[in-house]
C-alpha cells in the first residue's frame, strides 16, 4: 500500500473514531460562542504547559541527538531546587528564578554531558534510551531522599493567583507568563537553532560528528552547550509547571513529560512552532472531552489515553521520508553467540542452584523469599521476549509488559482460572497475531519513532484493554498455578521452580533460533536494513515473525505473572511504566543475551531485597540510586554486564581455550597506545604528511614546497 | 499510566467515613466514654502462677508477636502508610508499658506492601509464619488473601491468619471472613465485583448541613477519583446517598491523582455557572487543595459547604493551600487530636506517638481491637494465657460487637463488620483545625442514632465522567 494511501486510511480511521466517541460520549451540551470561548480560554494554559515541556524535549534530540526521558525529572529537580532556595530559604523568587535557570541547571547539564552522555555517541539506540530512563528513575530516587515527600511541598504561583478575565474564566499572570514563555520560546529557540552559528553548529554536530568537527565545531563544546539548554528549558518548565501540582509531587513533574511526547512528535521532534500546534491541539482534545463528552464503565480512562491514542496516531502520518534514520547511530557489535550445550549446562546450573535455595535456604513457612525469586524470574521471562527483537532484531520495543499484561488475561479467561496447562500456550498464542500487528508499522517506523509507538501501544493498553468486560472489567479475576502431570504448583517453591525450568527451557529454544537461519536474518535487520533486502531477506516477513515470536514469548510470560500473582485487578503490575525497568535492566544485563535476561531478573530481585531485608539507609538510599549507577555501568559496558562476566568465566571453563586466546588477545591490544584518529583526536604533523604521501605515492617535492611556503 | 495509589487510599476513607451501621451501634449519649472496651493486662497474679507456653505461630512463652503490613518503601511516595508502622508500633509500647498481653511482651513486626499486589501477598504469607495476626493492615493492592484465609496454624490446621485492617480497598479483602477492620466499609458482602451491591450511608453529616443551612440549600459539584473501578466504586455510593438525601447534583467530574490545578478550572466554572452551594472532592487531600486554590482564583465564592472526609485531615491541606482552604469541613470517626486531655486512650496515642496522623490512630485503634480479642480470649478460657490461638482470636474478633477504644472512636460491631453512623465534625476557621459538631470535646455527633440509609447501587455504571 503507498504511503498516500495508508494516510487516508490512518486519516478516515481517525476522523471516523473521533466522530462515534463524540457521537457515543455526547453530554448534551449546547455549544455556543460562549462555550467555545470556555474551551479555547482553558485549553491554552494546559496547551503552555505541555508546549514547555515538549519543547525542552525537542531542542535536546534536536541539537544531541539523544531523546531524553529525564528531561521532565531533571524539571522536577530543579523546581525542588528552585523551592528550597524560595520557599525554605526565603530568598526571593525574582533572584532564585534566574541562578536556577542559568546557573545550576546549566551546570547541571554540563555534568551530565561530561559524566554520561558524551559517552553515548554513536551507542545504539536502545542503550542511549535505557540511560535516559536510568537517569529519570535516578532523580525521582534523589529528589525522594532529599525531600521527604511525606512533607508539604507548595510552590506559590506568580503575582499570587492574580490575572485577568477572557469571557468568564480568569486567566492568572502566571499561566499568561507559561503561554507567552512557550510561545517566545518556540519562537527563539528556532531562531537559534536555524539563525545563529552555533545553533547550525549543534545540528551538525547531531548529522556528523566527524564532518563537523571537520568543518571547525567542537563538538564536545556544543555538546556541553546542548545540554546546558536542554537542563535550562527542564527548569523553566519544571518551576512554572510546579505551582500547578498541589504537593510538588515527583511523579506528576516527572511524568507529564510523557503527555509531552505527542506534541514533540507532531513537530517531528525538531520544529518547535509545530510542537506548540500539537501541544494546542492536544489540550483543546482534552477540554473537549472533559467539556462536552462523558465516559463511562469500560471507556472511563478514554480521556486519560488521549495523550498516547495522539501520540500513536501521529507516528502512524509521520511520511517514511521524515523518519531520520541518520541520527540513529549504529555500534559495532561483536557478540559471542553461545552454543545451545554451553546454554543447557548452565540452564541446568541455574535449575540446580534455584533448587539447592529453594529447598535449604529459603524458608517455605514464611514464602515472601521464594514468591520474589519467582517474580525475579518472570520478569526474566519478560525481558527474555525482547532478547530477539531488540537485540538481535534492532527493533526497539518498550511494550513489553503490555503483551505480558494481554497474556496474563488471556490465561485467567482460558482457563487459568482453575489452573489449565492449555492456557499458558493460548495465553502466547492470543498475544502473536498483536504483536505481529506491530510488524505492519514497523515497516515505516524505524528506531526512536517506533520505540514510542510501542510506548504508547504499552499505554493505551492500560487505560483502555483492561477496563474492557472481556478483559478484566470492573472487578478482578481470579487464576491458579497450572496443574501438570499430577503436580500441584500451588506451593511457592514448586512455582519458582517450574518458572525456572520454563525460563531455561526458552532460553535454550532461543539461542537455538539465534544459531538457525533465522537468527542470521535477524542480525542481517539490525545491521542493515537496506543491505538485507539486497541479499534477499524478506524484510516484512521477518519482522512479522519476530514481533510474532517476542509478543508470544512476553504472553507466555504473563501467564507466569499472573499466576504468581493470583488476582489480576485492572492494569495493576502491567503498567507502561514499570515496563521501563524492566528494559532498563535487560540493557544493563546485555540485551542481545538470554543471560542478560536472567541479569535482568536477579537485578530487580536484589533491589527488592535490598530495600526490604537491608533496613540499613544507605543500601535503602542505593536502590533510589541504583538506576542512576546503572546508568554509569552501562557506559562502561554498553554491550552488557553480562559480556565481561561471562568472558571472566569462561576462561576458568577446561574446556572454552578459545575464550582463554580471546582474553589474551584482547590484553595485548589494550596493552598498546592508543592511536586515536588522525586530525580528530591528534594534530595532523608532518611525519603523517609524509606517511600519507608515501602511501599516495606523491613526491616528495610536494611537502618540501609545503614547507618552503609556510616557512617564506 | 496514573497514581492509582494515591486516590485509592482516600475513596476508600470516603467511604468508610460517610458509610454507618445498621444500628450496631447503640450511642445514644454522643459520649465515647464508658464503653465496654478494655484492653488492660491481665492480673499479675495469672501471670506469677501460668506455666507460659508456646500455643500458636507467634505465640512464645515470652513474646507475642503481631504484623503490620503497610505500603511504606516504593519510589513513588516513600514512606506513605508509615504512620500505620509507627500507630501499632506506639500502640506495642503502650501494651508493654502496661505489662503486655497474655502475661508475653509485645513484639510488632512491619510488613511492606509496596504499593504492589505481590508485595502485599507476600507480606501477608510472611505475616502468616512469624506473627499471631495482622493488625493496621494498610495495604491499597491486597487483592490476593488467599495465603491469609489458608495459612495454617501451629497444628496445621488451616484456620487463618487474623486481619485487624486499618484499610480494605480490595473487594476479596473486605468480603474475607479473617479480615475485619476499624473502620467497616458498610457494603455489602460477599460482592463479585460488579453489578448492584447495598451500601449503607449515615445522615450524620448531611442532618448537620441541612440544620445549618436548610433543607432544600445545598447543591454542588462532585469530583469522582476515576483511576480505578475500585476508586470509583467507593466514591459513586456516597455521592448518589448525597444526592438521596437532598444534595442536588450540579455536575460530576472525573480526576485523576496526576490531575494538575488547570484541571480544575471547568470545576470551578461549572460551580459559578450553578452557584453551587456544595463541592466534594473523592481524591486525596491534594485534590482538594487543588480544587480550592483553582476556586479561589477563579472566584468561584458561591459554595457554603466544602466537604471532606478523614483523607483531608491532614496538616499538609492547610499548608499546601493556606487561606484557601478556609472553612473546609473534615469529618472523623475518631477523636480528633485537638481533643488532647479530654480522653485518656487519645492522650496515650498522641504521648507514644511522635507524629500523629489518621492512619496511625487508626493503626492504634487495630492493636486497641487485637488487644481487646486477647483479653475476651483468656476470660472465655478462665484466664488462662496459654489459649492464645488464632483460632480463638477469630472466635474473639467475630463476638467483639460493642468495641470503642475507650471512647476514642464510637462504638463499632467489629464482628459483624459495622461501622458507627457517630462522627466528629471538624472545620479549618484561621489555619487550624476546629472542632464544630458536637462543640464538646471527647464527644462525638451520632444523630439520635437515626439509621442509615439503606440502598444498592452499580457504582461503576453510575459514574459517567
Amino acid at each position: 500500500m503507498s504511503q498516500r494511501w495508508s494516510n487516508l486510511l490512518v486519516w478516515a480511521g481517525t476522523i471516523a473514531f473521533v466522530v462515534l466517541v463524540s457521537k457515543t460520549a455526547w453530554a448534551g451540551h449546547s455549544i455556543d460562542g460562549t462555550s467555545l470561548t470556555n474551551l479555547v480560554v482553558l485549553s491554552l494554559p494546559l496547551a503552555g504547559i505541555i508546549a514547555m515541556a515538549a519543547s525542552g524535549l525537542v531542542v535536546v534530540y534536536t541539537t544531541t541527538g539523544i531523546f531524553n526521558f529525564a528531561q521532565g525529572a531533571i524539571g522536577m529537580f530543579m523546581a525542588y531546587v528552585d523551592w528550597e532556595l524560595t520557599v525554605h530559604h526565603g530568598l526571593p523568587q525574582l533572584l532564585v528564578l534566574p541562578l536556577v535557570v542559568v546557573v545550576v541547571a546549566p551546570l547541571l547539564g554540563i555534568a551530565l554531558d561530561r559524566a554520561i552522555m558524551r559517552h553515548l555517541q554513536g551507542k545504539a539506540l536502545v542503550v542511549q534510551l535505557s540511560v535516559t530512563v536510568g537517569l529519570m528513575f535516578a532523580f525521582i530516587g534523589l529528589a525522594n531522599m532529599l525531600w521527604n515527600q511525606n512533607n508539604a511541598h507548595s510552590m506559590p504561583a506568580l503575582f499570587a493567583g492574580h490575572g485577568f478575565h477572557i469571557g468568564q474564566v480568569l486567566l492568572t499572570w502566571h499561566r499568561f507568563i507559561t503561554i507567552v514563555v512557550a510561545v517566545a520560546l518556540a519562537i527563539g529557540l528556532r531562531i537559534l537553532l536555524f539563525r545563529t552559528r552555533i545553533g547550525i553548529a549543534m545540528r551538525a554536530v547531531v548529522d556528523n560528528r566527524d564532518l563537523a568537527a571537520l568543518g571547525g565545531a567542537r563538538s564536545s563544546v556544543l555538546s556541553s552547550f546542548a545540554w546546558a539548554l536542554g537542563c535550562s528549558l527542564a527548569a523553566l518548565a519544571g518551576i512554572l509547571l510546579a505551582p500547578e501540582t498541589a504537593d510538588m509531587s515527583t511523579t506528576t513533574l516527572t511524568f507529564l513529560i510523557i503527555t509531552a511526547f505527542a506534541a514533540a512528535v507532531v513537530g517531528r521532534l525538531r520544529s518547535l512552532p509545530l510542537t506548540y500546534i500539537g501541544a494546542l491541539i492536544l489540550a483543546l482534545a482534552t477540554q473537549w472531552s472533559g467539556s462536552f463528552l462523558r465516559f463511562s464503565e469500560r471507556w472511563t480512562n478514554v480521556p486519560d489515553a488521549l495523550p498516547t491514542i495522539m501520540l500513536f496516531v501521529v507516528l502512524l502520518l509521520l511520511p517514511r521520508a521524515e523518519i531520520q534514520f541518520a541520527r540513529i547511530g549504529q555500534i559495532r557489535r561483536v557478540e559471542r553467540v553461545s552454543s545451545v550445550r554451553d546454554t543447557a549446562i548452565g540452564m541446568l546450573a541455574l535449575l540446580i542452584f534455584i533448587v539447592v535455595l529453594s529447598t535449604f535456604f529459603l524458608s517455605n513457612t514464611d514464602t515472601t523469599n521464594l514468591s520474589r525469586f519467582a517474580l525475579g524470574m518472570c520478569t526474566a521471562l519478560v525481558a527474555l521476549s525482547l532478547v530477539p527483537l531488540t537485540g538481535w532484531a534492532g527493533q526497539v520495543s518498550l511494550a513489553p509488559l503490555a503483551f505480558a499484561g494481554i497474556g496474563a488475561v488471556a490465561y485467567a479467561r482460558l482457563g487459568g482460572a482453575h489452573g489449565s496447562i492449555w492456557a499458558v500456550f493460548l495465553a502466547a498464542l492470543v498475544t502473536v497475531p498483536v504483536g505481529a500487528l506491530f510488524a505492519f508499522p514497523a515497516m515505516r517506523l524505524q528506531g526512536l519513532y517506533l520505540a514510542l509507538a510501542t510506548l504508547a501501544f504499552a499505554a493505551m493498553v492500560e487505560e483502555i484493554f483492561y477496563s474492557q468486560p472481556f478483559a478484566i472489567g470492573a472487578g478482578e479475576r481470579a487464576v491458579e498455578p497450572v496443574h501438570l502431570l499430577g503436580i500441584d504448583f500451588t506451593s511457592k517453591r514448586a512455582f519458582l521452580i517450574l518458572v525456572t525450568v520454563v525460563f531455561g527451557l526458552c532460553g535454550i529454544g532461543i539461542v537455538a533460533l539465534r544459531r538457525s537461519a533465522f537468527g542470521r536474518r535477524l542480525v542481517a535487520l539490525r545491521d542493515s536494513e537496506a543491505a538485507s533486502v539486497t541479499v534477499g531477506v524478506n524484510v516484512l516477513e521477518t519482522k512479522l515473525a519476530v514481533f510474532a515470536l517476542s509478543a508470544g514469548i512476553a504472553g507466555f510470560a504473563g501467564a507466569f505473572f499472573a499466576m504468581n500473582a493470583r488476582t489480576l485487578n485492572g492494569p495493576t503490575g502491567f503498567e507502561m511504566i514499570a515496563g521501563l525497568p524492566i528494559v532498563l535492566a535487560l540493557v544493563i544485563g546485555g540485551v542481545g543475551f538470554v543471560a542478560g535476561a536472567l541479569f535482568a531478573g536477579i537485578f530487580g530481585l536484589f533491589l527488592i531485597l535490598v530495600q526490604s531485608d537491608w533496613h540499613i539507609s544507605l543500601w535503602i538510599g542505593l536502590t533510589y540510586l541504583a538506576p542512576g549507577l546503572a546508568v554509569l555501568g552501562i557506559i562502561q559496558s554498553p554491550s552488557g554486564a553480562v559480556v565481561p562476566i561471562g568472558e571472566g568465566f569462561a576462561r576458568l571453563l577446561p574446556w572454552r581455550h578459545d575464550a582463554r586466546r580471546e582474553y589474551e588477545e584482547m590484553t595485548a591490544a589494550a596493552a598498546e597506545p592508543e592511536v586515536g584518529v588522525l586530525g580528530l583526536e591528534r594534530p595532523f604533523e608532518e611525519s603523517d604528511v609524509l606517511l600519507v604521501d608515501r602511501e599516495l605515492g606523491i613526491s616528495n617535492d610536494v611537502p618540501r614546497a609545503v614547507a618552503a611556503a609556510r616557512s617564506g | 499510566m496514573r497514581l492509582r495509589w494515591c486516590v485509592l487510599a482516600t475513596a476508600l476513607v470516603l467511604v468508610v467515613t460517610a458509610c454507618g451501621s445498621s444500628g450496631g451501634s447503640k450511642d445514644t449519649s454522643g459520649n465515647g466514654l464508658g464503653g465496654a472496651t478494655s484492653s488492660t493486662a491481665p492480673a499479675n497474679d495469672v501471670c506469677k502462677t501460668a506455666a507460659l507456653k508456646s500455643t500458636e505461630v507467634g505465640v512464645t512463652a515470652s513474646t507475642i508477636t503481631v504484623t503490620v503490613v503497610a505500603d511504606v518503601n516504593n519510589s513513588v511516595r516513600p514512606g506513605l502508610f508509615k504512620g500505620s508502622w509507627d500507630g501499632v508500633k506506639a500502640w506495642g509500647d503502650y501494651m508493654n508499658s502496661k505489662g503486655g498481653l497474655a502475661c508475653r511482651r509485645v513484639v510488632v513486626k512491619q510488613g511492606d506492601a509496596k504499593l504492589s499486589p505481590t508485595d502485599a501477598a507476600n507480606a501477608a504469607a510472611a505475616a502468616c509464619g512469624n506473627s499471631v495476626a495482622m493488625v493496621g493492615t494498610t495495604a491499597l493492592f491486597l487483592q490476593n488473601v488467599s495465603a491469609m484465609e489458608s495459612c495454617k496454624d501451629k497444628a496445621g490446621v488451616a484456620t487463618g491468619l487474623p486481619d485487624i485492617a486499618d484499610l480494605q480497598t480490595e473487594v476479596a479483602h473486605q468480603c474475607s471472613k479473617i479480615s475485619f477492620a476499624t473502620l467497616p466499609t458498610g457494603s455489602s458482602c460477599p460482592y463479585s465485583g460488579t453489578g448492584l451491591r447495598t451500601f449503607r450511608v449515615g445522615y450524620t453529616t448531611y442532618d448537620y448541613y441541612f440544620k445549618k443551612y436548610g433543607a432544600n440549600a445545598l447543591h454542588g459539584v462532585f469530583v469522582v477519583p476515576k483511576d480505578l473501578p475500585s476508586t470509583i466504586s467507593a466514591s459513586m455510593p456516597i455521592f448518589r446517598a448525597e444526592n438521596r438525601m437532598g444534595i442536588k447534583s450540579d455536575a460530576e467530574f472525573g480526576k485523576s491523582g496526576l490531575s494538575i490545578q488547570t484541571d480544575y478550572t471547568e470545576v470551578a466554572q461549572a460551580i459559578k455557572t450553578s452557584k453551587s452551594t456544595y463541592a466534594r472532592n473523592g481524591l486525596d487531600y491534594k485534590g482538594t487543595v487543588l480544587m480550592r486554590k483553582e476556586a479561589q482564583v477563579q472566584g468561584a465564592d458561591t459554595v457554603k459547604i466544602w466537604d471532606c472526609s478523614l483523607q483531608c485531615y491532614d496538616k499538609r491541606l492547610i499548608q499546601e493551600a493556606g487561606n484557601a482552604m478556609e472553612g473546609q469541613y473534615v469529618w472523623l470517626n475518631f477523636l480528633p487530636f485537638e481533643d488532647k486531655g479530654s480522653n485518656p486512650e487519645l492522650d496515650a496515642f498522641l504521648k507514644y506517638t511522635k507524629n500523629p496522623e489518621g492512619f496511625g490512630a487508626q493503626a492504634w485503634i487495630a492493636g486497641e481491637i487485637f488487644a481487646r480479642a486477647v483479653n475476651d480470649t483468656m476470660k472465655a478460657n478462665n484466664d488462662d494465657p496459654n489459649s492464645i490461638t488464632r483460632a480463638n482470636l477469630l472466635t474473639a474478633i467475630r463476638s467483639l460487637h460493642d468495641f470503642d477504644g475507650i471512647g476514642m472512636v464510637p462504638k463499632i460491631d467489629v464482628g459483624r463488620k459495622i461501622g458507627s453512623t457517630c462522627l466528629v465534625g471538624v472545620q479549618v476557621i484561621g489555619g487550624v483545625f476546629k472542632r464544630i459538631d458536637p462543640v464538646q470535646p471527647g464527644t462525638f455527633d451520632c444523630d439520635n442514632n437515626k439509621p442509615p440509609l439503606t440502598f444498592e447501587v452499580d457504582a461503576v455504571k453510575e459514574y459517567k465522567g
